[in-house]
């Protein structure tokens, strides 16, 4: 089972937006006022550079997974031990989006608080990903991008209208500290680029592999620093109060008072991405889950992730804010440390005979 | 086997959770519970606030005819509190989503009125797009204004908030969020329309409501308008020309018609303008001149010339002369396309008298009409912290309006 070139452009271009648009830029504006764009700018930089380390570890390696090179250069028990640790981050990094998403549908698509059923499915679907593995995800990025593309389109034209660039103004002038706190609770939202070294050794070998990732890496980005450039043109001041970005800036197009809200569209279509953006982190739970505990049946720990983030959910679906809280003071630093070095140390791993290329790219 | 066995039970599962699925309600709410709010009125009754609803009741067709909208009102210490109560009083679930127009009432204007919008501005039940506007007396009177233009107030009064003030300049456009933006800006200036009821008999409102007919219904109208005197019922129709000006949420000044549209001609496109030049040459003669404002660009810029602040104030309109008062020869309609340059020059001077008139009279108050702070701030940022202080009162405005004929 490979991946194709093509269908991780397009999951990096699905995923990327659809996760980064409902609460992130009112976190960011609340900490950089009118740089917000540049503290996101900031953390896709880092993301850039973490996809560049990773291109890097693919081609040192290229045609081995990340577990065989682990395996072959540090032990089989290290590559476990390493791989449990990845599954548990994916299994906690699923959390927070997943709590963002079900206020999100609460918030903007019902007028009263509804019922926790409401978004319960959601788990039916990230089990049958869970299941079925990163091919399906895969293959599903393929048709969801088409809606995410559009919805973002939609959303550009609906709100660029009442945008006013002036509110970008005075630019850089935000103090360098409070930029980078917003930059590093953002961290959050961020480093989508680590699947890409649970692809190793499963990537079809293309021509022009690195340049079109990085590209649709790139155009992810840029369509996510707009957006937060667009959200503090059109709300100024007030983007600090402004949650869920994303339904509120299209509301005020003129087109919108004489056919009605057909800007939810968008937002439903930004949605169906956004159920392949949460499911990832359980797939990828439950491979890494698998991979360390050397069995390939997926069904128990598939079942058993997602049971287990319902019933959280379930429990603590009022209390948002607290998770988001718990997260920010204890998961970033280990987010970083597994994000963001532990890949790059994956370089400093010497290639010898036994963890060499299998075949040139 | 096995496998027959295995996608029965997950057949059985599946149909379980759909029936459980699709027979939730999801919380939905019943149409017939709920209560369409159309506009909402907020006044001071003492130490409490009064919301007064104006609901939109569905009726069947042969029903809704000649049925004036329903407006309930709640009481309580915020207007949350008041908006629940309005919900227990009536059994009815207050729905907002459809509420366009927000009217505050002459009490809480005493006071900073964001105590009392903000609820609105953090909720998610009503649109920020919704219009806001101050009435003269109480909101609960305009709510319950009996308008000849429409069987709801709310909807004749947003018709001239929302349709009429997108396209003319003589009325000021203000959402929730425009006021909330101008409030939390350096400037901490905002604004919003002030609305008068003016009551008219019905036989008036339909006289000038239906001016255009033919002469034979005028004619027997004109017969029929013996009896009216007696069945003559007060109609109340809505001006919302008069802009009531905030700094800090408090209201400080108000602007009239003239004012309000010269302010609007600055700040936003518009299709509508209008000024009247009194006692002015047009073709040979002395006449008022109604001369109609197209195409304006207003831009204002802020610069600092020799450690002072500088407003410009640019303006540039193309004009037509719409009517006079006075007979024209052929060529004189001519002239009414090519408006002649002492008119214009006439024009630029009315208007730009009225800018520092304005300006003066703002300044005053101590109201950043022309939101210099916040300029200061965004666009002169090096010198914010040096002048912040003394912005609005060391600003030097420089006016330069141009008026353009049509050629």
């Amino acid at each position: 089972m490979t991946i194709t070139k093509k269908q991780i452009c397009l999951l990096f271009m699905t995923v990327i937006p659809s996760t980064k648009l409902l609460i992130l830029p009112t976190v960011y504006a609340h900490y950089a006022a009118q740089d917000a764009w540049l503290a996101g700018a900031i953390n896709l930089i880092l993301d850039a550079m973490l996809l560049v380390v990773l291109l890097a570890v693919i081609k040192k390696f290229n045609g081995k997974t990340f577990f065989e090179v682990l395996e072959l250069s540090l032990g089989k028990w290290v590559a476990r031990a390493v791989y449990m640790l990845y599954a548990v981050y994916f299994a906690i990094s699923a959390v927070l989006p997943v709590f963002e998403h079900k206020m999100f549908i609460e918030i903007t698509l019902y007028e009263t608080a509804p019922s926790v059923l409401t978004f319960l499915p959601f788990f039916l679907i990230s089990f049958y990903f869970s299941l079925k593995g990163i091919n399906a995800t895969a293959r599903t990025g393929e048709i969801l991008f088409f809606l995410t593309a559009s919805a973002f389109l939609l959303i550009t034209f609906l709100s660029l209208g009442s945008a006013r660039p002036y509110y970008l103004r005075p630019m850089l002038k935000n103090p360098v500290f409070r930029t980078l706190k917003a930059s590093y609770s953002g961290l959050l939202w961020h480093g989508q680029p680590l699947m890409l070294l649970f692809f190793a050794g499963r990537i079809k070998t293309e021509k022009r592999f690195r340049l079109s990732v990085i590209t649709s890496f790139a155009a992810a980005a840029f369509v996510c620093v707009f957006m937060y450039a667009l959200f503090t043109c059109i709300y100024g001041d007030i983007a600090v109060r402004q949650i869920y970005a994303l339904t509120k800036m299209t509301k005020y197009a003129i087109a919108l008072s004489n056919v009605g809200r057909f800007d939810y569209v968008a937002t439903l279509l930004v949605t169906a991405g956004a159920t392949l953006t949460l499911s990832l982190p359980f797939v990828l739970a439950v491979d890494c889950f698998t991979q360390a505990i050397g069995r390939d049946k997926r069904l128990v720990p598939a079942l058993a992730l997602n049971l287990c983030a319902l019933v959280l959910v379930a429990i603590y679906h009022m209390r948002f804010r607290t998770v988001m809280d718990l997260f920010e003071k204890f998961f970033i630093p280990a987010m970083i440390a597994l994000v963001y070095i532990l890949p790059t140390c994956t370089l400093l791993l010497r290639r010898t005979s036994q963890n060499a290329p299998l075949c040139k790219e | 086997m096995r496998h027959f066995v295995k996608s029965k039970i997950l057949l059985i599962i599946v149909a379980a959770v759909f029936v459980l699925y699709l027979s939730n309600d999801f919380s939905l709410l019943d149409i017939k519970e709920t209560a369409l709010i159309v506009a909402l009125g907020i006044d001071k009754d003492g130490d409490e606030i009064e919301v007064t609803a104006q609901l939109a009741v569905p009726k069947s067709s042969d029903q809704a005819a000649n049925t004036p909208g329903t407006t309930v009102s709640g009481k309580g210490q915020t207007v949350a509190q008041a908006l629940e109560n309005i919900g227990v009083r009536t059994g009815w679930y207050p729905k907002l989503s459809f509420c366009n127009v927000l009217v505050l009432g002459e009490g809480i204007l005493h006071g900073n009125v964001m105590e009392s919008i903000d609820f609105f501005i953090r909720t998610v039940k009503l649109q920020d797009t919704a219009r806001l506007c101050a009435a003269e007396k109480k909101a609960k009177d305009v709510l319950t204004a009996a308008s000849p233009l429409d069987e709801l107030s709310a909807f004749s009064l947003s018709k001239i908030l929302q349709k009429d003030g997108e396209s003319s300049s003589t009325v000021t456009i203000t959402s929730l969020r425009e006021f909330s933006m101008g409030y939390y800006s350096k400037s901490a200036f905002s604004m919003m329309p002030l609305v008068k009821i003016i009551e008219e008999k019905s036989g008036e409102s339909e006289g000038g409501a239906k001016g255009s007919d033919s002469p034979t219904a005028s004619a027997k109208k004109a017969s029929s308008s013996k009896e009216a005197p007696q069945n003559a019922q007060k109609k109340q129709i809505f001006d919302a020309t008069a802009t009531l000006l905030f700094s800090k949420g408090v209201p400080v000044c108000c602007l009239n018609k003239t004012q309000t549209m010269i302010l609007q001609l600055s700040r936003r496109k518009v299709t509508e303008a209008t000024v009247e030049l009194k006692q002015t040459e047009f073709d040979g003669k002395s006449a008022n001149v109604f001369l109609a404002l197209r195409q304006n660009r207003g831009r204002l810029k802020l610069r600092i010339i020799n450690g002072r602040p500088t407003l410009d104030l640019r303006l540039r309109v193309v004009a037509k002369i719409d009517d006079t008062d006075v007979t024209t020869t052929p060529s004189g309609l001519v002239s009414g396309y090519v408006v002649p340059n002492n008119i214009l020059r006439d024009a630029e001077r009315l208007i730009s008298d009225a800018y520092r008139e304005m300006f003066e009279m703002t300044r005053a108050c101590d109201c950043d009409v022309f939101e210099i702070a916040d300029k200061l701030y965004r666009t002169q940022n090096r010198y914010y912290a040096a002048l912040k202080d003394v912005a609005l009162q060391g600003t030097r405005l420089e006016i330069k309006v141009v008026a353009k004929s049509f050629k």
